[in-house]
């Protein structure tokens, strides 16, 4: 069939499906990443469904676990897929991933190396470098931060992959973030994408059918949206906006230094 | 007295006052800015407060608007202070500010030529040049050391940027600061827009797709639309109608986009 041209494997989604730390492949364990509070006892991730969508708050190490699994996948860090390496790589990125992935090993069913790692603070360069390699469709940059996202997702999510988004929501409206759901759905539907989702939005946590998890120095547990922090805060501030920030703004005490002009 | 030692100027912020549109200076009202529809013939944006918020659906131009806005104050559009020019800075950047900008013109009261302009996508090389070539005197990091803005993660580098660039006096230009900040992140950042405000010598202006960050009491909020800019409520945004849908019934609610 026509249509199956590029699909090299007749097996439905999920291909990563396990990811666990193996204690014994850390040099340092007080070095950066394996200091990370949910390292520290016996980690591991499951992936049972075609999308895994991570939360939690900034720090906990959700970008660099993402890293760590585009790793094992063969991609770069930086964002791209296997073979597109970033511009200036040799300048570009945190190594942490990198660091991680050594430690980490994962089950596969079966290997899959293709995809694409996104980040939204890579998107840039990796656009850039679409621009400049010709792509005949690229051009990314001519419109505005949150069309260029959603036309790069549409072209790169097609094939089949395992996918890795670190807060895809960083240039979409609300509008843009529903178009991205349709997207994650056509993503589903198609059976050969996987997807791990790193994300702070409540709207994209809220996919239907996706295994939403929580990280937190305990390690991974499955949430559901609405026990989520970023979810009650949105409510919270959704019942009264003005008086939400007047109340928080308020709590601000004063913290100066000597150098400070104010 | 020692703590005005760089202060300049003994005025409160707003120092940008008005920017307006000059349509003898467009070239080709075909090209792209100026073909942007809010950019009419009459387009004029008055700054009547220290924090200036524009809301608008991607598309519009904010952050083209803002690029304008930053050429006029002297700085690099691609992201950073005056005098600082991101790496490789050939390949880089849209132009499309630096376009606008020729046909913009301005009224300061005075003129202020320091301060930074931040985009979410310019983050990242901005850091990494502000690792690389540490000259300025940054309080409370002693020279010669990075700041390392890049060693954590994206929201946690963002807030440190934030807070050492943001002492001084001068007119600051945020583009989509949520972009890295989960809502914990956003909190804080609002009680730096208060911490600015208060200073009274830092002029605001966010272009943002946040809710919260919209909801920042004391700001002039403006919609950016096709026919302009015009003052709105935060309850009146589309984004905020939409959170607040999406909050009420989280899973009816993508539900019901996806069907659609």
């Amino acid at each position: 069939m026509a249509s199956r041209r590029n699909r090299t494997i007749n097996m439905p989604a999920p291909y990563l499906r396990q990811v666990w730390l193996d204690p014994a492949r850390i040099a340092d364990r007080a070095a950066y990443p394996f200091c990370l509070p949910f390292l520290r006892g016996e980690f591991e991730l499951s992936l049972d469904r075609p999308i895994t969508i991570i939360a939690g708050e900034n720090g906990a190490g959700k970008s660099t676990l993402l890293e760590g699994i585009a790793v094992l996948a063969g991609y770069d860090e930086a964002g791209g897929g296997k073979g597109h390496w970033p511009v200036d790589h040799s300048d570009a990125i945190e190594a942490t991933g990198g660091d991680l992935s050594k430690a980490l090993r994962a089950s596969w069913l079966p290997k899959v190396t293709n995809g694409w790692f996104f980040r939204a603070e890579s998107f840039f360069s990796v656009a850039r470098y679409l621009d400049s390699a010709g792509s005949p469709s690229a051009d990314f940059l001519s419109h505005s931060h949150g069309e260029g996202f959603m036309r790069f997702f549409r072209e790169r999510c097609q094939r089949q992959g395992i996918f890795i988004f670190d807060e895809p929501e960083a240039a979409l409206s609300p509008a843009r973030q529903m178009e991205f759901l349709k997207l994650m759905r056509r993503m589903e539907d198609s059976t050969i994408c996987q997807v791990v989702m790193a994300t702070h939005s409540p709207v994209l946590m809220a996919y239907p059918g996706a295994r939403l998890l929580w990280l937190s120095k305990y390690g991974l547990d499955p949430v559901t949206v609405d026990q989520t922090d970023h979810y009650k805060v949105m409510r919270e501030f959704c019942a009264d906006p003005t008086g939400f920030v007047e109340a928080v703004v308020e709590e601000w005490a004063p913290r100066r230094r000597e150098t400070d002009q104010f | 007295m020692a703590s005005r030692r760089n202060r300049t100027i003994e005025m409160p912020a707003p120092y940008l006052r008005r920017v307006w549109l000059d349509p003898s200076r467009i070239a080709d009202r075909a090209a792209y800015p100026f073909c942007l529809p809010f950019l009419r013939d009459d387009f004029e944006l008055s700054f009547d407060r220290s924090i200036t918020i524009i809301v608008g659906e991607n598309g519009t131009g904010k952050s083209t608007f803002l690029e304008g806005i930053t050429v006029l104050a002297g700085y690099d559009e691609a992201g950073g202070g005056k005098g600082y020019v991101p790496v490789d800075h050939s390949d880089a950047i849209e132009k499309m500010g630096g376009r606008l900008a020729t046909a913009l013109r301005a009224g300061w009261l005075p003129k202020i030529a320091n301060g930074w302009f931040f985009r979410a996508e310019s983050f990242f090389s901005v850091a990494r040049y502000q690792d690389k070539v540490n000259t300025e005197i940054i309080p409370g990091v002693p020279m010669g050391i990075p700041p390392d803005y890049l060693s954590h993660s994206h929201g946690e580098g963002f807030l440190r940027f934030f807070e050492d660039r943001c002492r001084k006096q001068g007119i600051f230009i945020f583009d989509e600061p949520e972009s890295a900040l989960s809502p914990a992140r956003q909190i804080e950042f609002l009680k730096l827009m208060r911490r600015m405000e208060q200073s009274t010598i830092c002029q605001v202006v966010i272009a943002t797709h946040s809710p919260v960050l919209m909801a920042y009491p004391g700001a002039r909020l403006l919609r950016l639309s096709k026919s302009g800019l015009e003052p709105v409520t935060v309850e009146q945004t589309d984004h905020y109608k939409i959170m607040r849908e999406f909050c009420a019934d989280p899973a009816g609610f993508v539900e019901g986009v996806m069907a659609e």
